[in-house]
């Protein structure tokens, strides 16, 4: 993975699996600081399965025996002065936070978040995204409960306009807070 | 197109296209997997959109699946058309996607080259 807005793109799918309903992706930028939150209201996992979490010989898939999505979240913080934390209850949900201190050599960058966050909107159209992101307290959030209530049920977000203005839109704020 | 506002106005607009009425059921299924990401499946999704846009295809449904045991064969897209068989597209880059767009799913010929599994459903 290049980017950490890839690796947010694998862990959200993991949510997807849990069958949350809501996933919230909160990323906030301050000083050398940054914080990527997944907090999801899916299955959960029982304890003993969130400490094997972080070994690539446990997944719950049936495709393959790896899972490698939250090792190399796990490496990628701890290679750039930061963590992973995960927190689940099963019923419940998981709270995945990935910090990294950006100043660090090893930290990769953000990467294409637009592309992430178009992408999350667009494909899980069945579930509700929430994004908010924060850079030195500016902050842009889109609610995709929001948007598909201005839409109604007969447009919806594969509409090439919409796709259009999903990725204006999204950009438009991105360099808002970035200014 | 910028502000929640323009997203209204549009819809509005939106409203008397016929396209929308349940379409023709195209879909485009791109394989995001930790293997299908890692192989590039997010620009290979995103300039699918792209492409979509530019060429203002109203009809296509953009959906994701995870890992289906096909890592090495990543990125995997499946093409489904109504009532022909699934096409799997595998090794799929970003530069294939006009192609995919043109050929297939505007002129329904199967791009033979990048076949990796035709099913029917």
């Amino acid at each position: 993975m290049r980017d950490l807005s890839l690796h947010i793109l694998d862990l959200i799918q993991n949510s997807v699996a849990a069958k949350a309903t809501t996933i919230r992706l909160i990323i906030n930028e301050q000083n050398n600081f940054l914080t990527i939150i997944i907090k999801d209201d899916g299955c959960g996992m029982t304890e003993e399965f969130c400490n094997r979490l972080r070994d690539p010989f446990t997944t719950t898939r049936t495709t393959r025996k790896v899972g490698l999505g939250i090792p190399l979240m796990d490496m990628t913080t701890a290679q750039a002065g930061g963590k992973l934390d995960i927190e689940s209850t099963v019923g419940v949900g998981t709270t995945i936070t990935a910090s990294y201190v950006t100043s660090n050599i090893d930290c990769p960058p953000l990467g294409d978040i637009e592309a992430t966050v178009r992408i999350m909107l667009v494909s899980y159209s069945d579930v509700r995204i929430i994004y908010e992101h924060t850079i030195d307290g500016k902050k842009f959030s889109i609610d995709s409960a929001e948007i598909k209530e201005i839409l109604g049920d007969e447009v919806n977000f594969s509409h090439p306009e919409i796709l259009k203005w999903l990725k204006d839109f999204i950009n438009a704020n991105l360099e808002y807070i970035r200014r | 197109m910028k502000t929640i506002e323009d997203l209204k106005k549009l819809r509005e607009k939106l409203q008397g296209d016929t396209r929308i009425r349940k379409n023709k059921g195209i879909k485009i299924i791109v394989g995001m997997g930790t293997c299908g990401i890692a192989a590039g499946a997010r620009e290979v999704m995103s300039n699918f959109m792209d492409e979509l846009t530019k060429r203002n295809i109203g009809d296509v449904n953009v959906q994701q699946t995870g890992c289906i045991g096909m890592c090495e064969r990543e990125v995997i897209v499946d093409i489904v058309k109504n009532e022909e068989p699934r096409i799997t597209y595998g090794r799929v880059t970003a530069n294939d996607v006009p192609r995919i767009i043109e050929r297939h799913i505007l002129n329904g010929e199967i791009i033979e080259d990048l076949v990796i599994a035709k099913s029917d459903i």
